[in-house]
């Protein structure tokens, strides 16, 4: 179960525009800071921000069917 | 308080990046603000769901292509003092344009400066590089490729690569020699560079690879994770890491980039070398040893012979504790899960 909700999670991810995808995997994946990210995107802090919320309402909105799997998975 | 809407700034409350004034603020608003609460159980969930990302892991046994969930650490390092040719590490850019799907098996080439060729054909401003294509420039040209839609290459001077494959499940390219920059967007496990002494399996994000006269390369990884691997030999090299190949030998020892000096070059010997300075240089890699250089220390156990292995454990055992559950006799045993476990623990010092 848990296998195909990463799944679901890494699909939604690749299907996110660049800068979005970009701002996300440097978040996750190196746990970056913003400070870090705005840093190495060369951009401020404020549009990873920005990026972060439309990346997070983005894969909330594709993945909304997936909110019973994940509270009962935790 | 805020009397605007919060809705901006619930990412950053949610990861803890705001003022402790802002925290205040937001946390006012969102408790007589009914909009923004639903907003924010939006983005908590969409944090949730991307906390799931799968994360590339070096597997226990360290010869099986299987990965699992892995912590990376961030945070920058300082650069490289080394004696080999000097790689410029060249800052992450980006795909700017979003339309594209890849018409045909073939990628988009632009010039930077001088005259890149595909084949024999000059490329003066864009071009296209077909599976079974060879690009090359010469000491006073450079490219930049567009891996389909999941990356960019940059490509230095007197460099030949060659497109091998390119399909939604996979894009791979040979490095013949030279050097490239790689920056991607991509899935793990969908772009590959085959060099003549190991392929580098991208697992996002960036990283740079030269590949020398004699088909040794080197491997700096600036973002994310790289897999090198050959004939079921495989190092994963994090962030901040480099990792040398050799033909014949494939990937070596992968070692972060402020490591002293005194462990590089002893580690090289140990990958590379052979006979009873071998073990001295050994000794000299444990020596040096940080708590973060047990990447290298994690690296070598599959790789030694068991007494050697012993040494290797025990000065691990001294720079990071191991977790409960875990014991000499299994590590050196290599015990997959009792490996797993001690990694978890190793994954934080990384």
């Amino acid at each position: 179960m848990r296998r195909e909700l990463e799944a679901s999670v890494q699909a939604a991810i690749a299907g996110l525009k660049p800068k979005l995808r970009m701002a996300i995997l440097l978040k996750y994946f190196e746990d970056l800071s913003y400070e870090e990210i705005a840093a190495a995107l060369s951009c401020s802090k404020g549009t990873v921000a920005s990026r972060l919320n439309r990346s997070h309402q983005i894969l909330a909105r594709k993945l909304a069917h997936l909110r019973g799997a994940f509270a009962s998975g935790e | 308080m805020f009397t605007k809407h919060t809705t901006k700034h619930l990412s950053a409350y949610h990861h803890g990046e705001l003022s402790t004034e802002e925290t205040r603020r937001v946390e006012a608003h969102l408790q007589v603000c009914p909009a923004c609460r639903n907003a924010y159980e939006e983005i908590r969930f969409g944090a949730q769901l991307a906390a799931l990302l799968p994360r590339a892991v070096a597997p226990a046994s360290l010869t099986v292509s299987a990965v699992s969930d892995r912590r990376i650490t961030g945070g920058r390092r300082p650069p490289l003092q080394f004696a080999i040719p000097v790689l410029i590490v060249v800052a992450v850019s980006f795909l700017l344009n979003n339309n594209l799907p890849t018409s045909g098996p073939s990628w988009e080439v632009s010039n930077l400066r001088g005259v890149p060729r595909i084949g024999g054909t000059r490329v003066d401003d864009i071009g296209r590089l077909r599976v079974g294509e060879e690009l090359r420039t010469d000491s006073s040209s450079e490219a930049r490729i567009k891996i389909a839609d999941v990356g960019q290459l940059t490509i230095d001077p007197n460099t030949r690569i060659r497109l091998l494959e390119t399909r939604a499940d996979e894009h791979r390219i040979s490095l013949e020699r030279g050097r490239l920059e790689a920056v991607t967007w991509a899935p793990p496990r969908l772009f590959f560079v085959e060099t003549p002494s190991a392929v580098a399996v991208d697992l996002g994000c960036a990283y740079t690879l030269e590949v020398e006269d004699d088909g040794s390369s080197l491997l700096h990884v600036t973002l994310g994770l790289v897999a090198m691997r050959l004939n079921g030999r495989e190092s994963m090299v994090p962030r901040g890491a480099f990792c040398r190949t050799r033909i014949g030998a494939g990937p070596g020892t992968p070692f972060f980039d402020d490591a002293s000096n005194e462990l590089m070059s002893a580690l090289d010997f140990v990958d590379f070398g052979r006979g009873p300075e071998r073990g001295r240089q050994l000794e000299i890699v444990l020596r040096e040893s940080r708590p973060r250089d047990t990447l290298s220390l994690w690296h070598l156990l599959p790789r030694l012979d068991l007494k050697s292995r012993a040494l290797v454990y025990d000065r691990m055992a001294k720079l990071v504790p191991l977790p409960g559950g875990v014991t000499r006799e299994g590590i050196l045993g290599l015990d997959s899960k009792m490996l797993d476990l001690w990694k978890v623990q190793l994954d934080e010092v990384w």
